[in-house]
């Protein structure tokens, strides 16, 4: 058996792999590698997108290709070293997302020793990744056999069976839930049952998942669908609601040390960026800071960065981020924008009065700006610059179910209650989710001042809504202010010891709750009762 | 109900028949051939190409557009085509136009098409995106929606010649692809849904990346997404926004497809709205005049994974025959397309996988979709017309103008159990590569089976001939009103002497930038006879007619509360 590379051309081809049309050493599977080279048909890519890379990936990729190279010469006859140095150019491109020239070199770097099992591990979590279930049982199964230990192998080959709807190769892979506490062996168990149609089962592991990884949203997810078909309609709202709360993940470090190969600032930010929308904020930093490393002069990344570390509570260096992203791009209004949230979370409402003013100017379509503006405003105490801002919010997006309820608090600022009521309901129709917006709505209706805008029996019907969607402190202390308003004293009096028994349990004070009850035990009336300016 | 033949236009369009197509005329190709599609675009004289004017600065919005539709704008009984036109983005563009080809059909007993845009007085002047086909001023005949990247329009179609309606709320947008016609109040006027996608600036372009750090064109999240609106008809030419009053006013999300259809079953239309790379919504029409999104708890804002995909096209069909509206979601291609089944109370489950879509959807950006039964076996089938949102390497490498470009799929219905591929045995006039965009179907002529018009970005518009459909079938043209005008929003129910029952839906929109054929067309599988027709209008009543000695293989009218 002989080979050879074959012939690069142009600035960069990824068709380092490139072996020629010898049959490989060890037959696996569908080895078109030894179709008459087919690799260097596969991998070219044309100068007008290498030109567009980064320099710092350009000289990365090719720094990985000559490096290669060098192996492959060196290596002779030598099938393992072959094997690594292939291995290991796809784990450059993988890291890199080059997924078919990755796919390429990992199956070739699999064929020429095939005693190896992370090449095929990484070949079949290429796959499994792009969602090429069926491609990766053969490359899973090679590394299952040369390891029969590795859990991660053992874990992505039965999501695979399961992805495929082959339960049974599924179910004997993952064993028994008794004996794991492995959160993700249990999700797949978990997934498993629901798939079986075994809902009070999949309940039962999905909710360990859940209890060992509280931020598991790929956990709520399925567990909802199972309360869902089990007719618990309320628990499945509200594991639903928790789909998005994070992921969880295999950590594997085949797979962690992935991410120490990248260079390049754009990969390294959207790494960065993925990290961040995952919560992950300390894994955000390291990759923003990485990608500015390559280059400093970015300020779309020291944004990021400064989102990131804000995060993180480490809000002086986040500043400094922004100030600095500002320095490179005074026209950055997001940057502007992002300095004024950071300023008025620390109270320092000037500068971030500056900050929001500048980033109006620079960004005037984006209602978010306009919004926390208008939250900055009604801080301060400035009501009618809080609703003109909120007003210009609306505008923008008059769907903005919270810069409603913006304008309807500083309505309320303002002692306009019609305006608010009618404010206050829009923005309950575009939030229905919104269990304090409702509460609030509730309380406006039984204490607003004005007598045309009360409207108890609404009041009533909301706070009850309410308590039975969940029976909170809040919740108890708002239905008893209907009850009260209603002329319902006897079940607003024991409602009333309740919450005050949890205010007290709770450490909170319970002075107004106190006080409500001793009105309606002394006959005194309501509207002396109810500090309506402290409702919101 | 007055049952006619055909729906050709003279003085009782309900009862002249609309002839079927001359089998030589058709260039029908004998039984031996396994195709059931050919393209006949030259042959029938089409010539249309869309331009996106791409300059090489990589705007979102050129990578969209390819909006496609059929309509009867004449009433003479054969369907005509829309086609509509990009044009530039830098600058204006002289000569790119939408344009309208006439059936020759029924005038020459021979299908062929000739450009009548400028005959009828439509000038459309937006950058298109697409179009969607209603009646909404009740007059009887199908009026044009144009959906743009920067201010819609509205033409009212009058006796076949178009007006321009001067409507300030369709100017406000900002970048629309996804309309939809919709009684949701059944107050008998069509009222009108925008699915607005997100805010691009030509003046200020977006520089993205793909994963490997090369500059490529942007996704949708790399913009402000814009909020879609529901404009309620007043009648008189006039419109309101309603987007507040009825609920549907949330949460901006970048939306490029949209259906409307009664997936609960209780009478009123719903709305499905697929968006691109966040979830999906569906808005349950409470019959209160309000809607309520329940898109998550039904099962369809996410796929199974609990993932939010990029949708682009949705079709709404009964395709396990089980009498409720399943949902098929065209997706990106690092995505599968999804496929929704429907447990009638509108609580969805993802079937994809064990349906046998998904595999053969990876790797393809899918946009137009449709369900039809191109086989004639009386199970919905799909069509899938595909083309990337990414620039491809190989094909950039290889010279290729606009190298985005994926060929299209057939799905065969295999009993409501698994679906098989058949493009390449079937329809290989789909299996090319260009840049699929709008998918319509129609009977375009009307014989009875459905065929297609795809609609390309920055390529030709191809029309793909059926011939091999039913050996028997049913047409129905499902009317109400005074005069009257298509049911939009009606389901049908054909039941056969075996029990079995076929659903379909009367409405033009769904797939993606797309109008299909307002008719509705049952194939009749071999051994069957038609019972009985069950038919739900859009004003909340159902009729119960019996077939008895209904005529078949043609196109019959059916107007509500007239038999």
């Amino acid at each position: 058996m002989t080979w050879r590379l074959a012939t690069l051309s142009g600035l960069l081809l990824l068709g380092a792999c490139a072996l020629d049309s010898e049959p490989s050493p060890v037959e696996v599977g569908a080895s078109d590698a030894n179709a008459a080279n087919p690799v260097r048909a596969e991998l070219e890519l044309p100068d007008v997108f290498l030109d567009s890379y980064e320099p710092a990936v350009r000289g990365a990729l090719e720094a990985a290709r000559v490096e290669a190279e060098a192996k492959l010469e060196a290596a002779a006859v030598d099938d393992a070293a072959r094997a690594e140095a292939l291995g290991e150019l796809g784990r450059v491109y993988l890291a890199h997302s080059l997924e078919e020239a990755a796919d390429l070199c990992l199956r070739q770097a699999w064929q020429y020793d095939a005693s190896q099992p992370d090449w095929p591990f990484l070949l079949g979590y290429l796959r499994g990744e792009r969602g090429e279930f069926e491609s990766s049982l053969e490359p899973l199964t090679a590394a299952r056999e040369r390891a029969p230990e590795d859990g991660s192998v053992r874990l992505l080959l039965a999501r695979a069976y399961l992805a495929m709807d082959r339960l049974e190769e599924a179910d004997r892979l993952l064993g028994s839930a008794s004996d794991t506490e492995d959160p993700l062996v249990l999700l797949e168990l978990g997934k498993l049952a629901r798939a079986r149609g075994a809902h009070e089962e999949a309940v039962a592991l999905l909710e360990r998942v859940t209890a060992l990884a509280p931020s598991a949203g790929n956990a709520f997810y399925p567990l909802g669908l199972s309360y869902r078909a089990l007719g618990r309609e309320k628990e499945a709202r509200a594991a639903l609601a928790l789909r998005s709360s994070g992921t969880l993940r295999l950590q594997d470090p085949r797979i962690a040390d992935l991410s120490e190969q990248v260079v390049g600032y754009r990969v390294l930010n959207r790494l960065g960026n993925e990290a961040f929308l995952a919560g992950r904020f300390e894994e955000a930093v390291e990759n923003f800071q990485a990608a500015l490393e390559v280059d400093a002069e970015q300020p779309r990344i020291r944004v990021n960065l400064a989102a990131a570390l804000a995060r993180l509570g480490q809000v002086g260096e986040a500043e400094a981020e922004l100030r600095r992203a500002i320095e490179l791009d005074p026209e950055n209004g997001q940057a502007h924008f992002n300095l004024g949230a950071l300023l008025a979370r620390g109270g320092r409402i000037d500068e971030a009065r500056r900050s929001y003013r500048r980033a109006t100017e620079l960004d005037p379509e984006n209602p978010d700006v306009f919004y926390n503006f208008g939250n900055l405003q009604l801080r301060s105490g400035q009501a009618v610059e809080a609703e003109r801002r909120y007003r210009q919010a609306l505008e923008l997006d008059p769907a903005s179910g919270p810069a409603r309820y913006g304008l309807a608090l500083s309505q309320i600022r303002q002692e306009s209650w019609s305006r608010a009521v009618e404010e206050l309901r829009i923005a309950v129709d575009l939030l229905p989710a919104e269990a304090p917006l409702r509460g609030l709505l509730s309380r406006v209706l039984v204490a607003a001042p004005v007598e045309v805008v009360r409207d108890p029996d609404e009041a009533l019907q909301l706070a009850r809504a309410l308590f039975d969607e969940q029976s909170s402190i809040d919740n108890s202390q708002t239905l008893v202010l209907a009850l009260v308003a209603n002329g319902e004293l006897v079940e607003a009096e024991a409602l009333a010891q309740r919450a005050i028994e949890a205010l007290e349990a709770s450490g909170q004070p319970a002075d107004g709750v106190r006080s409500v009850l001793a009105a309606i035990q002394g006959g005194q009336p309501l509207d002396s009762l109810l500090p309506w300016k402290a409702l919101p | 109900m007055g049952l006619g033949l055909g729906g050709g236009c003279g003085e009782d369009p309900s009862t002249v028949p609309v002839p079927p197509l001359a089998e030589e005329a058709a260039g029908k190709t004998p039984e031996s051939s396994s195709a059931a599609f050919s393209d006949a675009t030259e042959e029938v004289g089409l010539a249309f190409e869309h331009l996106n004017g791409m300059t090489g600065r990589l705007y979102l919005a050129e990578l969209v557009g390819g909006g496609v539709g059929f309509l009867d704008f004449d009433l003479d009984g054969d369907l005509d085509l829309y086609l509509v036109q990009g044009g530039c983005l830098e600058e204006r563009c002289e000569g790119a136009r939408d344009q309208l080809w006439m059936n020759l059909l029924v005038e020459s007993g021979r299908l062929s098409f000739t450009d009548e845009t400028e005959a009828v007085g439509l000038q459309a002047e937006g950058y298109g995106m697409s179009i969607a086909v209603g009646d909404y001023d009740g007059d009887g005949d199908p009026d044009v929606f144009l959906a743009n990247f920067g201010a819609n329009e509205l033409w009212r179609n009058e006796a076949g010649r178009f007006e321009r309606v001067d409507v300030s709320l369709l100017a406000e947008e900002r970048w629309t692809v996804a309309a939809n016609w919709l009684d949701y109040d059944r107050d008998g006027r069509l009222d009108l849904f925008l699915g607005n996608y997100v805010v691009e600036s030509i003046e200020n372009p977006q520089e993205c990346h793909s994963a490997d750090g090369s500059i490529d064109y942007c996704g949708p999240l790399a913009y402000r997404a814009q909020k879609n609106r529901l404009l309620r008809n007043l009648g008189g030419g006039r419109f309101e926004d309603v987007s507040l009053a009825v609920g549907i006013a949330a949460e901006n999300r970048a939306t490029l497809g949209s259906i409307a259809a009664d997936f609960d079953g209780d009478g009123w239309i719903d709305l499905y709205e697929a968006n691109d790379g966040t979830e999906n919504r569906l808005w349950i029409n409470q019959g209160t005049g309000r809607f309520l999104d329940d898109a998550v708890y039904a099962g369809a804002a996410v796929n199974a994974a609990g993932k939010p995909e990029g949708s682009m096209g949705v079709a709404a069909g009964d395709y396990d025959g089980d009498g409720d509206l399943d949902l098929f979601l065209t997706h990106i291609a690092e995505e599968t397309n999804t496929l929704y089944e429907n447990d009638g109370q509108a609580v969805f489950t993802d079937v994809t996988e064990a349906r046998g879509l998904a595999t053969p959807s990876r790797g393809k950006t899918g946009f137009g979709a449709s369900w039809l039964d191109y086989d004639g076996d009386g199970w919905l089938d799909l069509a899938v017309v595909n083309g990337l949102v990414r620039l491809d390497p190989r094909q950039a490498r290889a010279g290729v103008e606009h190298p985005v470009r994926q060929s299209d799929q057939l799905f065969r219905n295999l009993a409501g159990d698994r679906f098989e591929e058949t493009t390449s045995s079937a329809a290989v006039a789909l299996d090319v590569a260009r840049v699929g965009r709008g998918l319509a179907v129609g009977d375009v002529d009307n014989d009875g089976d459905p065929d297609l018009l795809v609609g390309n970005n920055h390529g030709p518009a191809r029309l793909l001939l059926n011939q091999r459909g039913a050996s028997d079938w049913v047409g129905l043209r499902l009317r109400h009103g005074q005069p009257p005008q298509d049911a939009v929003g009606a389901t049908v129910r054909l039941r056969m002497a075996s029990g079995r029952e076929l659903l379909r839906r009367v409405g033009t929109d769904g797939s993606f930038a797309a109008a299909h054929d307002p008719r509705v067309r049952f194939a009749i599988p071999a051994g069957e006879t038609p019972r009985e027709l069950r038919i739900a209008w859009p004003d909340g009543t159902t009729e119960l007619l019996p077939w008895g000695d209904r005529p078949r293989r043609q196109y019959l009218d059916l107007v509500q509360g007239t038999e």
